[in-house]
């Protein structure tokens, strides 16, 4: 899975494609946080609630706020009234692990990216601070905690997955997985019945000695896991020993099939977009890092960069951290269709969605901004075929960790064709390539500039940087990794390494006592939206995509008496023989003849 | 086709000085004051056993 090494050049820009029929900044825009929990105990309690727990209170909190209803997901969550999302994210929850996760609805353009990522920052920072618990609990939005342990940001953007036959193949492969797909649910299904055999056999062994011997508690734990031992929902339903049996188990069954899966999509899903995307990407974290002070304690540009070790890879499976994640797809074949089988469908389309993993939860509104709107622009000039030639990085993720360790913006990383560049030149050379895209495109709307102009910015004061040494102050407030250092330099110089770390965290505290909301609150960042925009953002989808629907049902329905339940794809109305799907759809064949009509009429503007 | 001035670049413009004046100062100042205080503590509350795994 481990790939480094890039092999080929584009020798000449690419024809434009019917992907540059969308326009441009329009595709649809998701971002996915995870949360870490801080919890402070109130003196004296002696058994501190799981991170399920703490969930659960943050959750019942949100349901006060704002019109909920339950997910229909393999994960614990709910959507909001906005198209949004919240979970519960623990794969090792009996281990102690859990995260709170965070998905924007669907929006378009990066600044209503922005705009529905801080509501969603807002809302969950302060239901949690409300949550109902004997102590006092906080959000942190970064990526890595003290001990190294990576969670944090992902973005999705909808692009073009092939073209005629890389779009075949792919559907063929799907095809063709079915068996591999089958066989492994048939184990999965195995293991499940041999759990609950297991956990009848060890009751009826269990009972008995219980009222002879009066086992421990922590053996009861040990046997049962705590849900069972305690008779209350913990978030730990299995014993650890369990957990850690069947994740390795599950890993062992779906082998096959996720490793027929990642060639599948390395040979046929974005190839070309990924292609052209990786030396924008690795170079990305010069304008949208968000700093990290390592174990050594030295300073990186990128919290998540550091730990990146592959191009494609599933995201986890095979403790992959890759700048492409395709695990969605794996999660869409292997579990969402138990749920809803005919949701596969989506899978068939051209239009996917691309999964960024190589990214850091920004602070900075100016820094998320840019690392959306650039990003998105990049896309727009990919698929348009309007990219000048580049030659690839020789080895990509050498590069990025290469680029993220250097402070001074000097360090070079070798193309292919042997010369050297940095991720100075890199960038300039993806905003020159975008610069001129909307210059020939006079109908690009205004927010195109506004990314151009503020990227232009950034890069400017980057490159005074790099010739004088001095600090570019203007960017503090605008980009993490100037202002974290900035900070760390000031007021941490000559600390412990605790102190110095506890800067780098508490930088990323969603509370009045964050380091970054001190900032903000003394009006030195930058703020792209309005209170009041937040506040109606929290409560409304955003116009023209599947999330404009979803939130209509949620806020038209989830106090009614029928129970609705929602996913990403379909709104479920009432249980049973009796209920009412209605599948999203309907809004996007909706939305695509929107698009085709805005095509067309820009189209014949430019013509006039 | 720009009919506005820029958004981001004007919001800049505002705190394009912000590390030598007297709000900055007072941050740094909190902050370095806070980051001694219970620093290992801190790390502890805020770790998440296995992360994103």
């Amino acid at each position: 899975m481990r790939s480094t090494r890039a092999s080929d050049t584009w020798t000449k820009p690419q024809s434009p494609t019917v992907a540059n029929s969308v326009p441009t900044l329009d595709r649809l825009v998701g971002l996915e946080t995870e949360y870490a929990i801080r919890f402070r105990p109130a003196e004296g309690l002696a058994d501190p609630p799981t991170r399920y727990q703490l969930y659960q209170a943050l959750v019942a909190r949100l349901k006060r706020h704002v019109p909920t209803a339950p997910a229909r997901h393999f994960k614990e969550g709910l959507f909001l009234a906005n198209g949004g999302a919240v979970w519960f994210e623990g794969e090792r929850p009996a281990a102690g692990s859990g995260l709170i996760e965070g998905s924007t609805p669907e929006c378009r353009g990066p600044l209503e990216a922005v705009r529905y990522q801080r509501a969603m920052d807002q809302l969950l920072s302060q239901c949690a601070r409300m949550a109902e618990v004997d102590g006092l609990v906080s959000l942190v939005k970064n990526d890595r905690d003290g001990r190294g342990h990576v969670y944090g940001a992902q973005e999705n953007y909808e692009a073009v997955l092939g073209s005629a036959w890389s779009l075949w193949v792919w559907r063929v492969g799907l095809v063709l997985l079915a068996p591999l797909l089958l066989l492994a649910w048939a184990g999965v299904a195995l293991m499940i019945v041999t759990c609950l055999l297991y956990l009848a056999v060890a009751g009826l062994i269990y009972l008995p000695l219980r009222w002879l011997a009066r086992p421990s508690h922590r053996v009861a734990v040990a046997l049962f896991g705590r849900d069972l031992a305690e008779g209350r929902e913990t978030g730990m339903p299995t014993p650890v020993w369990m957990e850690t049996l069947s994740l390795g188990l599950t890993r062992l069954i779906y082998a096959p099939l996720a490793m027929c899966l990642w060639a599948l999509i390395a040979l046929t899903a974005f190839r070309r977009t990924r292609r052209q995307l990786v030396p924008f990407l690795v170079s990305r974290c010069l304008v949208a890092g968000a700093g990290l002070l390592d174990d050594q304690g030295r300073f990186h540009l990128a919290d998540k960069a550091p730990a990146v070790n592959c191009l494609l890879g599933l995201g986890g499976f095979w403790r992959d951290r890759p700048v492409f994640t395709c695990g969605h797809f794996f999660k869409s074949l292997c579990v969402d269709a138990w749920f809803a089988p005919g949701d596969l469908r989506h899978l068939w389309r051209a239009r996917q969605r691309l999964q960024i993993g190589l990214g850091d939860s920004n602070m900075c509104e100016t820094a998320e901004f840019l690392r959306v709107g650039t990003t998105a622009l990049v896309l727009d000039v990919i698929e348009a075929g309007e990219l000048p030639p580049l030659a690839l990085l020789a080895r990509p993720i050498d590069a990025l960790h290469g680029f993220c360790a250097d402070q001074s913006l000097t360090q070079r990383a070798r193309l292919v064709d042997g010369r050297e560049v940095t991720a100075l030149e890199l960038q300039r050379f993806y905003w020159s390539a975008c610069q001129q895209y909307v210059a020939r495109h006079p109908d690009v709307p205004e927010e195109a500039h506004e990314v151009i102009d503020a990227w232009d910015e950034v890069l400017g004061a980057l490159e005074q940087y790099q010739l004088s040494g001095e600090v570019p102050t203007q960017l503090v407030g605008a980009v993490d990794w100037v202002t974290k250092r900035q900070l760390l330099d000031e007021a941490g110089g000559d600390a412990s390494w605790e102190a110095r770390k506890k800067i780098d965290i508490c930088y990323h505290e969603l509370s009045p006592l964050g380091y970054f909301q001190m900032l903000q609150a003394a009006g030195l960042a930058a703020v792209l939206n309005q209170p009041q925009e937040l506040e109606r953002a929290t409560r409304t989808p955003p116009a023209n995509t599947p999330a404009t629907m979803r939130g209509h049902y949620i806020r038209e329905f989830s106090s009614e008496s029928e129970p609705l339940s929602v996913s990403w794809h379909r709104v479920v109305m009432g249980r049973g023989w009796g209920s009412k799907s209605v599948r999203l759809v309907r809004y996007e064949r909706a939305a695509a003849a929107q698009t085709r009509r805005r095509r067309l009429g820009s189209r014949d503007a430019g013509q006039r | 086709m720009k009919t506005e001035p820029n958004r981001i670049a004007t919001v800049e413009s505002e705190t394009s000085q912000p590390v030598t004046g007297q709000p900055w100062l007072a941050v740094v100042e909190q902050v370095r004051r806070d980051a001694v205080d219970e620093s290992q503590r801190y790390l502890d509350e805020t770790t998440v056993p296995h992360g994103g795994e």
